[in-house]
């Protein structure tokens, strides 16, 4: 239903789209764009520079409370009216990912219309896209029709049908039905059943990392031993087969393969639970007769915390087994998505699969959410005394990085931030997971839109 | 009578409050922080502790909870359920919208629980040990026992994906419109089964009891067909207890809406509720569960009146 003013191609790559070209200025603070002429809102009304300004005027007005508010406040300054075609956003501060950023938040939607309805503009929006809003079904579905006036070229397909479901058993057996031709987020264990179906599944890594949270602030995981230990002893590889179905690459650092941040020479977690055992033996940990290590009359144990979420209770039920090998003693605790993330914050787990992502496999470096003070950053590492110094580092890191439009110092600087989370290790990085969309044969040429989008705007049905 | 209802609504009122004041402290006791679903967590990130403060004193959490509930009283008198903490629509827009699609499941579900364990149930009465009681017992039993979440899906599987006869989930739309009532059948029937079941081992047994009364007798010595000795004479007694029970299972197709309706994503007031829940939107949740409290005062309203109907010897002053 919206365009952007950029998108993201399957290769990573920025590409026009409401947007014909952009310059970014040499400091970096500012960025013109220079937009198409030939577009118009589905009411009718042109799309042009002022139509620019007002949506983001509109997003960075904290009445109106945008969900983009948050990200775009510290970002964007200002934007400017250059003449009716050119728009120059003014930055509050270098963003190296703003573009990637855009790629998301830059949908525009008619002023006109957004002044006609008012508050009611969710229930009739008007944007640029392909195809435009025709009616809706709280919780049922959202139809939209094609728009035959689209600057791209008028779209095949008459009308698009999004359902929303809830339970993806249900949205499988549409599927193989064929009631439905596209699911979003298939589960991993579905795809055998899928593909012996013969619906293909669309396998794309999404940018993010998935890893296994330490909480670095208590016992035992405080402990750099015990961290290491944790690390070795997990075969992350076996994880990957059995309860992901083979679709995640492993982490070396955060940083999946695809992106230009990868580093192949900072160190790779291995599995190795007999050098686990050793690391541990030479602690002071010693296995008592239950197979169980203590020090002190301490025994070695953890919290395994997750969200219900049943391949996260897979996982942490294997991480426990795999731990308990090396004379762990591993609990899972299984908490309700809201219960869960408050123990996460507070620092109420010992040990935790978490995933934390990024925009872009271009700009993901792994150090999202990664400074010490964020509020996703659930290690609880400011309060570990210990590590101050390399949380002071790290930070710092993270900080000069995003300012810093070179390429080259960027990769350098965030080499340093990747070996030393390995060094230390903060957490245990596991896997970059894919992520999974079912496409009947029947949907031919549609695109990727931003890695996860199904773009269908010159798509059409052969049957 | 009229007087009666009136005052029975009167009395429902402490119920309410009883159900709202419950609601509204279980959810603040539930960990758990409403600001997640303002802000998801990736952009919490980004936005840094003072957006999320400001957002948090605009939405009121950051009052005492006595403070955040006597607003909420308040408004609610001004039958004000405020709005959806995610999608910023007024509540009251949300539950109209979904209000008549769960009645209408509801009416079909309880019109085939009420024909089908009615009918059976009279059937397994009359012809106690045959082979139609056995197997109707045995069904109900069936009925009864299995978590409809599991019919649910073996109905859509059966229906939808084997035979592909009706459209496996989905909403049709209204029912007077065909594709309305290809949708509405397998929810209802899964939510009707076990009501149905319930019904029919209530019917047999009240049918059986009646059977065995003197009047019935009289009435097979007067010579009257044994069908008229049925439903004349019979049924019209033996409704009381089924009438109740029928009361009591409106509601549980309304808390079996819940799941029913997460299943086949049918966008009622129980699959409402449980995005309520999970997203952890409180205006929602507590707009969601008036209604289903409002309709369990209704249901035990209606089963009081329809006794004075059945019955004219029950009165009410």
């Amino acid at each position: 239903m919206y365009d952007t003013l950029v998108w993201i191609d399957e290769n990573e790559d920025i590409q026009p789209a409401l947007a014909e070209s952009w310059e970014i200025a040499s400091d970096g603070l500012s960025i013109v764009f220079r937009l198409r002429q030939d577009v118009k809102f589905h009411d009718g009304t042109p799309f042009n520079a002022e139509a620019v300004k007002f949506n983001y005027d509109r997003m960075l007005d904290p009445a109106f409370n945008s969900r983009n508010l948050a990200i775009l406040q510290p970002i964007i300054a200002s934007v400017d009216v250059v003449d009716a075609y050119t728009v120059r956003f003014n930055l509050k501060r270098v963003d190296v990912n703003f573009l990637a950023e855009a790629s998301w938040s830059s949908k525009m939607v008619s002023p006109e219309a957004v002044r006609l309805h008012g508050a009611e503009f969710a229930a009739n929006p008007v944007g640029t896209g392909p195809f435009r809003f025709g009616s809706f079904e709280p919780d049922s579905h959202l139809e939209l029709v094609r728009n035959d006036d689209y600057w791209g070229g008028r779209p095949y397909l008459d009308a698009v049908r999004v359902r929303f479901m809830p339970e993806a058993s249900a949205r499988i057996i549409e599927l193989e039905a064929g009631t439905v031709d596209i699911v979003y987020a298939i589960p991993a264990k579905d795809v055998a059943r899928l593909e012996a179906a013969a619906i293909p599944i669309e396998k794309r890594n999404v940018p993010g990392f998935q890893m296994l949270a330490l909480n670095l602030a208590r016992a035992p995981t405080s402990e750099l031993a015990v961290r290491k230990a944790i690390a070795l002893a997990i075969n992350r590889q076996v994880i990957i087969d059995q309860v992901l179905a083979g679709r995640a690459e492993l982490s070396r650092a955060g940083v999946s393969r695809v992106s230009p941040f990868y580093h192949d020479d900072v160190p790779m977690i291995q599995h190795d639970p007999a050098a686990a055992e050793r690391l541990l033996d030479q602690a002071g940990w010693v296995r008592g007769a239950d197979g169980i290590r203590r020090r002190g009359g301490v025994a070695l144990k953890a919290e395994i915390a997750t969200s219900e979420h049943e391949e996260r209770v897979l996982i942490s039920q294997i991480v426990q087994e795999q731990l308990g090998r090396i004379g762990f003693q591993a609990n899972v605790v299984t908490l309700e998505w809201g219960a869960y993330l408050a123990a996460m914050r507070a620092g109420n787990y010992d040990v935790s699969f978490w995933s934390l992502g990024g925009f872009a496999h271009r700009s993901s470096d792994g150090s999202a959410n990664m400074q010490s003070d964020t509020h996703w950053n659930v290690s609880q590492i400011l309060h570990q005394p210990e590590l101050a110094e390399i949380s002071r580092r790290i930070d710092e890191i993270i900080i000069t990085a995003g300012k810093t439009v070179d390429d080259r110092t960027r990769f350098d600087m965030l080499r340093e931030f990747q070996v030393l989370s390995q060094d230390h290790q903060l957490k245990v990085w596991l896997w970059h997971m894919e992520g999974l969309n079912a496409i009947r044969p029947v949907v031919r040429d549609f695109r990727l839109y931003n890695y996860s989008l199904i773009w269908l705007d010159r798509a059409w049905l052969d049957r | 009578m009229r007087t009666y209802i009136l005052k029975r609504l009167f009395l429902a009122l402490p119920a309410l409050w009883g159900a709202v004041t419950l609601v509204f402290l279980a959810l603040h006791a539930a960990p758990g922080d409403p600001m997640d679903m303002i802000l998801p967590p990736d952009l919490a990130g980004a936005a840094g502790e003072e957006i999320v403060a400001r957002i948090r004193a605009e939405y009121g959490f950051d009052r005492p909870l006595y403070a955040q509930y006597l607003i909420y009283l308040g408004r609610l008198t001004r039958l004000d359920f405020g709005r959806s903490l995610r999608t910023h629509t007024p509540i009251v827009r949300d539950l109209a919208r979904r209000i008549p699609n769960t009645l209408q499941l509801g009416v079909i579900s309880l019109g085939i629980a009420a024909s089908l364990g009615v009918v059976l149930g009279v059937l397994s009465a009359v012809r106690r040990d045959s082979w139609i009681d056995n197997s109707t017992m045995f069904a109900a039993l069936f009925g009864v026992s299995i978590p409809n979440f599991w019919f649910g899906f073996m109905l859509m599987l059966l229906f939808g994906l084997y035979w592909r006869i009706l459209p496996p989930s989905g909403f049709g739309g209204p029912l007077y419109t065909p594709e309305g009532i290809r949708h509405a059948i397998l929810p209802a029937l899964t939510l009707g089964l076990a009501s149905a079941g319930i019904l029919a081992r209530f019917t047999r047994s009240s049918v059986l009891d009646i059977l065995g009364e003197d009047y019935v007798r009289t009435a097979r010595a007067k010579g009257l067909a044994e069908r008229v000795v049925i439903i004349r004479h019979a049924m019209k007694n033996a409704l009381i207890p089924i009438v109740t029970i029928l009361g009591i299972q409106l509601g549980a197709v309304l808390s079996g809406s819940v799941i029913v309706e997460t299943v086949f994503a049918w966008p009622g007031i129980g699959r409402y509720l449980v995005t309520g829940i999970n997203t952890r939107d409180f205006p929602v949740v507590q707009g969601a569960v008036l209604v289903v409290a409002v309709s369990f005062v209704l249901a035990n309203l209606l089963t009081d009146l329809a006794y004075a109907y059945i019955d004219p010897r029950v009165r009410y002053e």
